[in-house]
């Protein structure tokens, strides 16, 4: 049974672990924030000493953190997340004008975050080249899913979201007749029951 | 409290009969507050517990013979979208503290009153330097605490009445420090509960915040004229005051503070009464040994409830381990 630690815990000297998650250091010492188990990472050998040398020099020292556990029912929601710069989101469109779409996160990195964030794609984050030539109503919907990245806090309100890459874009859209679609192209889908095509930033299939 | 406006215009009694209480007589000698019958040094049993509350981020219920209190924290949340709130590197940390109705020994009303206030704003000082706010940016943590039971006996007996015509200020007790010792083991309650509440939530602190609450008595004797430089001698500190002071003491000064033990830092200090009027600041620096050692204490259930609910998820994810049925029961003493 492993042992449990709260927070204020000493867990070792900083010269013998990297401080993970969970873990702050105080006075030279790493010591727990959270309540949880103990993780160490073993050492991992430094990569350009491939020849086994047992000069302490050549290691990194083990990474220690402390991870609060969750019961399986709640593994996906995660209460305490929030965005951060470079993060991959998960958003829904919520409003558009010629400047920016306003977003809806609920997906941080994999896991559904307990409220949901407010987020904008300003037009000249939409996609990486001809940055002058993109449309707003062009590209996104209310209503689209799209996979994001922050590229900043923001102001107090709204994190600044990003979808200036080929993995980043819509991902689930409806048609202006409500029909599902899927991506013919980078810019392009096509309603799967009328075969109307309507433009979107397209995030590309992995 | 979204209920429908009572209707003002006709008597409302009930839609069936009621049948009228029956009380048994009340004994002819007046009730007594009671005495605490445990050593001056010892503190009560405390019963804390976690995750009680299911729709909140963390949650504790903490139980100190009389005082019942729970605790919700919520977030972090995003902050609200109106203008005025200003953009926010750390997170926001609000903190509320609300009697029920039927907390004290006189009824409260539903709006905050001052002393709910006023111990709403000691629990963010005693909270706010332990939280890693900074790992919470654009976004508020909330700490709602709902006292249950106490011996707090409302704001009516806090207040301090003036008559006209007297230029002598007397409160409505004989006993100056009543309400301080009611209200001080109340924060000393909600303070180690709110960290219990914000370990279970998983919000990322610095060390945890235990409270603890000591009062310094002397002899009656001592405090009405003759022998007051006597005073020091018989000094009698009692950790975790009952609202009854022993027999033949008069209260000096009760010291509330938060204190986290593994830093050794004190968050937050209230300490009222007279004392350390005389002898420079060694009185009052023994008042707050005292009630450190009292916060030591909590700090020991404190560590376990905080373990309990975190132990009780390990032992469910992990695959039935061949444990030999140990108990998890906690000794929950101070």
């Amino acid at each position: 049974m492993t042992s449990l630690v709260v927070p204020g815990q000493p867990l070792g000297p900083v010269s013998a672990y990297i401080p993970g998650t969970g873990v702050h250091v105080f006075n030279g010492q790493i010591i727990a924030s959270l309540v949880g188990q103990v993780v160490t990472n073993p050492a991992v050998q430094n990569p350009s000493s491939t020849t086994t040398t047992t000069t302490p020099s050549h290691t990194t020292p083990p990474t220690i953190s402390v991870l609060k556990p969750v019961l399986t029912t709640d593994e996906e929601t995660n209460a305490t997340l929030l965005p951060d710069v470079s993060s991959t989101v998960l958003c829904r469109i919520t409003r558009i004008n010629a400047r920016q779409a306003t977003a809806s996160i609920f997906i941080v990195n994999d896991h559904i975050c307990g409220d949901e964030f407010q987020g904008v794609i300003r037009v000249q984050d939409v996609r990486l080249t001809e940055v002058d030539k993109v449309k707003i109503f062009n590209s996104f919907r209310p209503g689209d899913i799209v996979r994001a990245k922050v590229i900043s806090l923001g102001d107090q309100s709204n994190y600044y979201l990003s979808t200036a890459s080929n993995e980043l874009g819509v991902i689930m859209a409806d048609s202006e007749m409500g029909d599902p679609m899927y991506p013919i192209n980078w810019k392009e889908m096509k309603s799967t029951r009328t075969g109307v095509v309507e433009e979107r930033k397209v995030a590309k299939p992995f | 409290m979204a209920a429908r406006a009572p209707d003002r215009r006709r008597n409302n009694p009930p839609s069936h009969g009621t049948t009228p209480p029956v009380f048994l007589s009340s004994s002819s000698e007046a009730v007594k507050p009671k005495q605490p019958s445990r050593p001056a040094d010892d503190v009560r049993k405390i019963f804390l517990r976690t995750g009680l509350i299911s729709s909140v981020t963390g949650s504790s219920f903490l139980e100190i013979a009389p005082l019942k209190l729970s605790v919700s924290v919520l977030g972090p949340r995003p902050l609200p979208r109106t203008s005025s709130t200003p953009f926010a590197a750390q997170a926001i940390l609000t903190t509320e503290v609300k009697f029920a109705p039927f907390a004290s020994t006189v009824r409260r009303g539903y709006i905050r009153d001052s002393s709910e206030r006023d111990l709403g704003s000691r629990l963010y000082q005693a909270l706010v330097g332990a939280i890693r706010r900074e790992l919470y940016p654009k976004s508020r943590i909330e700490v709602v605490v709902t006292i249950l039971d106490s011996e707090d006996e409302g704001d009516d007996v806090n207040t301090v009445y003036i008559e006209e015509g007297k230029t002598t200020v007397e409160t409505k007790f004989w006993d100056s420090g009543r309400a301080e010792r009611a209200l001080g083991v109340v924060l000393a309650g909600c303070i180690t509960a709110a960290s219990a509440a914000l370990a279970d939530a998983g919000i990322e602190m610095f060390d945890l915040v235990s409270g603890g609450v000591a009062t310094a008595f002397v002899d009656e004797v001592n405090s009405k004229g003759k022998g007051k430089g006597d005073a020091v001698s018989n000094k009698l500190y009692v950790r975790d005051p009952a609202i009854a002071p022993p027999e033949g003491k008069t209260p000096l000064a009760t010291c509330v503070l938060g204190y986290m033990a593994a830093r050794d830092e004190i968050s937050e200090l209230w300490i009222s009464g007279k004392i350390g009027t005389k002898n420079g600041t060694a009185e009052m620096d023994e008042l707050v040994d005292e009630a450190i050692a009292a916060a030591r204490s909590a700090r020991g259930v404190l560590n376990e409830a905080a373990k309990e609910r975190v132990q009780f998820i390990v032992d469910k994810t992990a695959p039935a381990p061949p444990s030999k049925g140990e108990s998890t029961d906690i000794e929950m003493s101070g």
